[in-house]
């Protein structure tokens, strides 16, 4: 009853002029831009400004371990994009934050057992299988900040292995069977990608792993290869 | 009095010194996109880094796994496998070498690739296929350009030491099993995106070599220090009767002092380039 009674009286004041509404603006931006300045720059903002959740992985990964300042002053940066924009300069400058490249991934994870190397990919042989999975960059299998590890359907071995032919084959249901019957889920089944898991590739169809498992962890679900890693990431 | 137009003409002049004088220095290029000074054909950068390349390799094949495998240490493919005693054989290494390479501009591109690869990853194809073939006939390097890749140069790399013979004869996947010394097994591909460079980036992609090499070096050491009777490793090497490895300076100066000659001769025809 009291608020409906403020609320008769206020409504019967004249509206406040433009002026009026201008000043207020102003008083109440200045500690509301404070605020955020504060918060950013304090770092306890960072989950407000990220583009999604990021995968579990990588929950203790502080923004600037990936997102690295760009090089020069921001007066500087300007400058360079402006040249670039009149035709007075080859090549624009990134401005603000450089865009994650896979270098930054390499900083962490770099290890000499990666059996699937970026750099390889460049290679010229390899250029159409590249142009159905982009493997010259990290980001091209891995989305970040959408809740999940992988965001590539887990058939992409057939870019390169679909004459694959083994003098040995250890596995019950051989190789070229299942590639054969364009099995490429298979794959993952037995072999972890990268190669980084210590449980070996198991010899039986039967002890692979299950298509649903695997597709829950590229979805940042449990890790059906076991949490054993041959090498740890290093935070450098 | 009114101020606008004042005010905005103001603003843009404010603007524009912000963004054209140059008080602050201007923005340097980024690394392997700019030309500046001198300039040098990317083949003759590849004559370089094939050189540097060919040192490391050679010395790391006959005075470290070649000699090592006489005083008793391993070499293996399962190398970076947690509790195996070994080394990596001078593909391995080399492809170490090629990973450091990726982490540091100029983007320079290492590769190692055959018409007959014990693993069938290194299987040339396409265009790499064809240059290859003209490798392997005249026993000489070979250029390409290809588009989204740009230059492309394959180097031969032959059976030069007892070891390369053996092994690859010897391997249950190889596809041939009667290699001789001196035959063409193979080749080296490089790869660059501009046809030429500056030579401030012909530098520093020397120089990136260099260092991908010491890294790759480092790791081998990392990994001997962990066995479980580690070889002695310091400046005193070769030391007859013992099993001793080159520190990393001992190692990198030995590939700087018989690379030096290639690195040299292009520094010199760069120079006479530019007159």
């Amino acid at each position: 009853m009291q608020v409906l009674k403020i609320l008769a009286r206020f409504s019967q004041r004249p509206l406040p002029g433009l002026k009026r509404v201008r000043q207020i603006g102003l008083a109440a931006a200045i500690p509301v831009g404070v605020l955020a300045v504060v918060i950013l720059v304090s770092g306890s903002g960072e989950s407000l400004i990220s583009q999604g959740p990021i995968q579990s992985g990588h929950s203790d990964v502080a923004c600037a371990q990936c997102h690295l300042p760009a090089p020069g002053s921001i007066r500087q940066q300007m400058q360079q994009n402006v040249r670039y924009l009149l035709g007075a300069s080859p090549s624009h400058a990134d401005f603000g934050y450089q865009p994650v490249r896979s270098e930054a991934c390499l900083t962490c994870h770099q290890r000499p057992n990666e059996r699937h190397p970026i750099y390889r990919f460049r290679e010229p042989r390899f250029q159409t299988a590249v142009a159905e999975i982009n493997a010259t960059t990290c980001l091209g299998c891995h989305g970040e900040h959408r809740d999940e590890r992988v965001a590539v359907e887990p058939v992409f071995c057939k870019s390169c292995h679909a004459k694959l032919v083994l003098k040995i084959d250890p596995l019950d249901v051989p190789h070229d069977e299942l590639i054969a019957a364009k099995d490429w889920s298979s794959c993952l089944g037995c072999h972890d990608f990268h190669g980084n898991h210590r449980t070996p590739a198991p010899i039986r169809r039967l002890d692979a792993h299950e298509l649903d498992a695997l597709l829950a962890y590229l979805k940042n679900g449990s890790d059906p290869y076991g949490h054993e890693k041959i090498y740890q990431a290093v935070m450098k | 009095m009114n101020l606008w137009k004042p005010t905005l003409l103001g603003s843009f002049v404010l603007i524009a010194i912000y963004l054209f004088v140059s008080a602050p220095p201007p923005l340097e290029t980024a690394i392997g996109h700019g030309i500046s000074g001198r300039t040098v054909e990317v083949k003759r950068m590849f004559d370089t880094v094939d050189g540097i390349n060919s040192a490391a390799r050679t010395l790391y094949t006959k005075r470290i796994v070649g000699a090592g495998l006489k005083s008793g240490m391993k070499f293996g493919e399962d190398w970076a496998e947690p509790g195996v005693d070994k080394g990596p054989l001078p593909a391995l290494f080399l492809r170490l070498v090629a990973a450091e390479l990726e982490a540091r501009p100029p983007r320079l591109g290492l590769y190692l690739g055959s018409d007959e690869p014990i693993n069938k990853s290194n299987l040339f194809n396409g265009l790499q296929a064809e240059t290859f073939a003209a490798v392997k006939a005249d026993r000489a390097p070979h250029f390409a350009t290809i588009e989204g890749i740009g230059q492309v140069g394959l180097y031969p790399d032959y059976a030069s030491a007892a070891a390369c013979v053996s092994c690859h004869n010897d391997h249950p996947d190889s596809p041939k099993t009667d290699w001789k010394l001196g035959d063409v097994m193979g080749a080296t591909t490089w790869t660059f995106p501009d046809s030429e460079v500056g030579s401030d980036v012909y530098l520093a992609v020397v120089e990136a070599l260099y260092h991908s090499i010491e890294t790759s070096y480092q790791a081998y050491l990392a990994k001997v220090s962990g066995f479980q009777n580690p070889p002695l490793i310091g400046p005193l090497w070769p030391e007859p009767g013992l099993t001793v490895l080159p520190s990393s300076a001992v190692f990198m100066a030995e590939v700087r002092r018989l690379s030096a000659e290639s690195v040299l001769d292009n520094l010199v025809l760069l120079e006479k380039t530019s007159q």
